[in-house]
């Protein structure tokens, strides 16, 4: 931990706080102080200060900048659905929760384009944005309780990334409050831009440590005309695997192809009574277009299945049963969280062709430290998510648990992958920035550096300066 | 020596390159290290080149100083199984599209001439045609070897899509127009060949009509890989240089749409769904081109229109606006071009809003350039658009960015320069306000 000259916080402070957002929007009530002590990783609680609940950007900067005076640490926070520790205040401090700046601001459907508050839910959005035949493509599985600003600063993805890409893609402005007060706005709404540097690129991603996201104007894409999804069940995993290296090499343009191991699937069949056939490993694949490119897709798909053993197929007859399966998909998580105490959730990502020995050594790794491991994940990008099942309160499964967490991020990392595809590094993988960037680790401190010279916002992630 | 003092800048526009110029033609990455290292020790300035094609001076050397080609980092190397090509900076992009043709495999972004070459591409974030549907440069990029001033080599990215472990570094250095680093490799995403195509061309008598269809298509059909604006007189002539004749008689505007879709019978389809949405707007017939040589002929045409303008052109402005403010900006510009006598010829990639708008001038006659483009680029920024949304800064136009853009962001663009590049050696006098 790096020495801290963090002050401490005082009652001039939480005073200062009333002052510019009323007082009813201040807390430093102890529940709601444990509430913002965590996100959805299993890691130290840390209490903070006090929460904020500010309604504008002007707030937000007065804020900030009076925090940057006066050496308080900052930490913007979303839905708390992050996995790494990203929005956890391990120096005390300002939590800033975005739950009243909720607002979608406008929408511009000809233009494909919505500029939103960064306090809205990606679920609520794409419901409002469904009578304009519109979408917000990135669906990370917390898409009903997390926040755009949370996926902007995090640069969420989830199961359409394969076809739709990342949130990066999408963000075409930004307005944010610098660490020092400043307010800077980025971008235009044009899709296409040359003008000055990707600096909406250097924000998104940065985890709330460069900025804090205040609007966003996303970019949209149509709702597809239709939606072609099947489930695919194999008897061994390396067969499921080598499909999906298949699928991918193939060139073909899933949108969704969802990997789901046997654990997986009995988990969620217990939780979700979802009828899933519980063969060794499954696919759900997805493909949209016009009737005619979607249905020619999944065919395709299905004879690489066939290549490689398919046992058994089922066609989504409608979008009843369609909804089902994402439902079932989506409870992955949370069925998983049911069978046992705790989980350590990985998210690494390797090229295409790796996948197949990716998934086989995570389950070696899991056997060699005598810790079960259930694989579920986007292998359409390659990025997979072993949930290591494990018992916080035993020491000893705890420290085998996260030893086959670190092995499986460095053998990642060994077949040319990285350490996240979507969860971000927060806490729990800043031990990886070494191992993953070499000598851009230092060019990366220096951009914090200079653009957080007290090094308040979000402190003591990424990196320890 | 000629060559690699200029680009393809409109020659009215261009700078004057400095007199003191060395040119070096490094073999690889350790070369460009040494290079660098050496040049940032004696604080010499450094342009790095590649294909020069670039048309805003970016690789014009207008300081005494060093161009430094990337034209020997040469390799390619395709990994089929993963869809990616690993390319050196002075690979263009036409050896690109061959290799990965070589292997079954497609680069459908396209994004510009083929004699541009990789570091260029991806410098200057490049666009193109097929943006519409496959977005810029930036969008296939996963990974880059580039060169920092101090000589460090840096790897950003990797062979991976989705890459969350710390600030993306590789976004600032794409579209930075070697003024943070030279690119000295890029591993570059590769997608299924294009498979069926259909070009379409759609008459028009109405301008407002032509570009009015554009976000219909976009809402109401599966997105084309190209559409783009073109009018009669232009494109008549362009095929007349070319030795050949516009397939199209009727109509004063027209759309050119590229329909492809993974099979002949989905491409049919969504042409027809196309053709249903344009005839809304037109009496006129779609026409339809379907051989490989019919639909090359008119692309052919398409892409000689700048030949046919440039002697006479003054500047080339790359304007882009929300497509649902094309129509007002391409009024504007018909308004402006009778308040300043001036011809301004306009086609562009209507798709995503990018429109070349070409400031024409004759020998001996005058242009109030300053006045005029301020009010292009005002009404430009008024709607919701940029100044530049291909061809970059370069050094023509980083006197009017500083207009356009704020002063928050220009003054946190000096200081990511100033980090990188603190005795400024890397491309003087481009990019920056």
């Amino acid at each position: 931990m790096q020495v801290t000259k963090f002050s401490k916080f005082e009652e001039t402070d939480l005073a200062y706080l009333k002052q510019v957002v009323g007082q009813e929007n201040v807390s430093t009530e102890e529940a709601e102080l444990v509430i913002n002590a965590m996100d959805s990783f299993p890691g130290e609680p840390v209490k903070p200060d006090a929460v904020v609940w500010p309604d504008s950007t002007e707030q937000i900067s007065k804020i900030v900048k009076y925090a940057n005076d006066r050496r308080l640490p900052i930490v913007p926070r979303g839905g708390g659905s992050s996995l790494s520790g990203n929005v956890v205040p391990v120096h005390h401090g300002i939590v800033l929760s975005f739950k009243r700046m909720k607002r979608i601001l406008e929408i511009h459907e000809k233009d494909l384009q919505v500029v939103v508050q960064p306090g809205v839910v990606p679920d609520e959005l794409n419901e409002r944005l469904k009578e304009f035949n519109l979408f917000f493509p990135p669906d990370p599985g917390s898409s009903s309780s997390c926040t755009i600003g949370g996926m902007v600063a995090n640069n969420a993805s989830g199961m359409g990334a394969v076809k739709y890409g990342v949130t990066r893609e999408y963000v075409l402005k930004l307005e944010l409050v610098l660490p020092n007060g400043q307010i800077i706005r980025s971008g235009s709404n044009a899709f296409k831009s040359s003008t000055g540097y990707d600096l909406i690129g250097l924000f998104v991603g940065s985890e709330g440590t460069l900025g804090v996201i205040t609007e966003i104007t996303l970019k949209l894409r149509t709702l597809p005309q239709t939606r072609k999804t099947a489930v695919t069940y194999f008897d061994s995993v390396s067969d499921t695997t080598d499909a999906v290296s298949e699928i991918v090499g193939s060139g073909l343009s899933p949108a969704s192809l969802e990997f789901l191991d046997q654990e997986t699937i009995l988990a969620i069949n217990k939780a979700e009574r979802l009828g899933l056939s519980e063969k060794t490993a499954m696919l759900l694949l997805e493909f949209h277009g016009t009737e005619e490119s979607a249905s020619h897709e999944l065919k395709q798909a299905t004879e690489i299945c066939k290549k490689h053993h398919l046992a058994d197929i089922h066609v989504a007859k409608d979008e009843i049963e369609r909804k089902k399966l994402w439902a079932g998909r989506k409870g992955a998580y949370p069925s998983l969280l049911r069978s046992s105490p705790n989980t350590i959730i990985g998210d690494i990502v390797v090229p295409a062709s790796m996948i197949t020995k990716m998934v086989a050594r995570i389950y070696e790794i899991a056997a060699n430290h005598n810790v079960k491991v259930a694989c579920f994940g986007h292998s359409g990008d390659g990025n997979i998510h072993p949930n290591i099942m494990a018992d916080r309160k035993d020491k000893d499964n705890w420290e085998r648990a996260s030893k086959t967490n670190d092995e499986i991020v460095e053998y990642a990392i060994k077949l040319g992958g990285v350490a996240s595809g979507e969860h971000g590094i927060g806490i729990e993988k800043k031990q990886f920035m070494e191992l993953e960037h070499g000598n851009s680790l230092e060019l990366m401190k220096s951009i914090k550096k200079m653009l957080d010279p007290n090094n308040i916002l979000n402190p003591s992630k990424f990196f320890d300066l | 020596m000629l060559n690699y003092l200029s680009d393809e800048s409109p020659p009215m526009m261009e700078p004057k390159p400095a007199n003191d110029i060395i040119v070096v033609r490094p073999a690889d990455t350790q070369q460009v290290s040494a290079i660098l290292k050496l040049a940032n020790e004696h604080s010499v300035p450094v342009f790095a080149r590649g294909g020069g094609t670039g048309l805003v001076a970016g690789a014009v050397p207008t300081r005494n100083g060093v161009v430094l080609s990337l034209e020997r980092l040469d390799q390619i190397v395709v990994d089929k199984d993963n869809l990616m090509t690993i390319a050196g900076a002075g690979v263009t992009l036409g050896r690109l599209l061959e290799a990965a043709s070589q292997e079954g495999l497609g680069f459908p972004p396209h994004p510009g001439d083929e004699n541009a070459q990789i570091g260029g591409l991806v410098s200057t974030n490049a666009g193109g045609a097929r943006a519409v549907r496959h977005g810029v440069m930036r969008n296939h990029v996963r990974a880059v070897e580039v060169v920092l001033p101090n000589g460090e080599i840096l790897n950003l990215g990797g062979k991976v899509h989705k890459n969350n472990v710390g600030y993306d570094l590789m976004q600032l250095i794409i579209g930075s127009e070697g003024t943070l680093g030279i690119v000295t490799q890029a591993t570059i995403q590769l997608y299924a060949k294009i498979g069926a195509t259909l070009t379409l061309i759609v008459p028009y008598n109405d301008r407002h009509a032509a570009i009015a269809t554009v976000p219909k298509i976009l809402q109401e059909a599966s997105i084309p890989l190209a559409i783009e604006y073109v009018e009669k007189d232009l494109i008549e002539k362009s095929a007349q240089q070319l030795g050949t004749t516009w397939p199209v008689s009727s109509g004063e505007y027209y759309l050119i749409i590229i329909v492809s879709e993974s099979s002949r019978d989905a491409t049919l389809a969504s042409s027809l769904r196309i053709s249903e949405i344009c005839r809304q707007k037109t009496n006129f017939e779609v026409f339809a081109a379907e051989s490989q040589s019919d639909q090359d002929k008119i692309m052919r045409i398409r892409s000689n229109l700048y030949e046919i303008l440039r002697p006479e052109v003054y500047d080339d402005l790359d304007i882009v606006v929300p497509i649902s403010n094309l129509e007002k900006i391409v009024a504007t510009i018909e308004q402006l071009s009778t308040k300043y006598r001036v011809p301004i010829p306009v086609y562009g990639h209507a798709g995503d809003g990018n429109l070349h708008v070409h400031l024409m001038k004759k020998p001996g006659e005058k242009i109030d350039y300053e006045n005029l483009t301020d009010e292009i680029y005002i009404t430009t920024i008024a709607e919701g658009g940029v100044i530049t949304g291909e061809h970059g800064i370069g050094k023509t136009r980083t006197v009017k960015i500083q207009k356009y853009m704020g002063k928050t962001e220009i003054e946190l663009m000096k200081k990511i320069k100033q980090l990188f590049d603190p005795k400024n050696i890397l491309n003087p006098g481009a990019k920056l306000p």
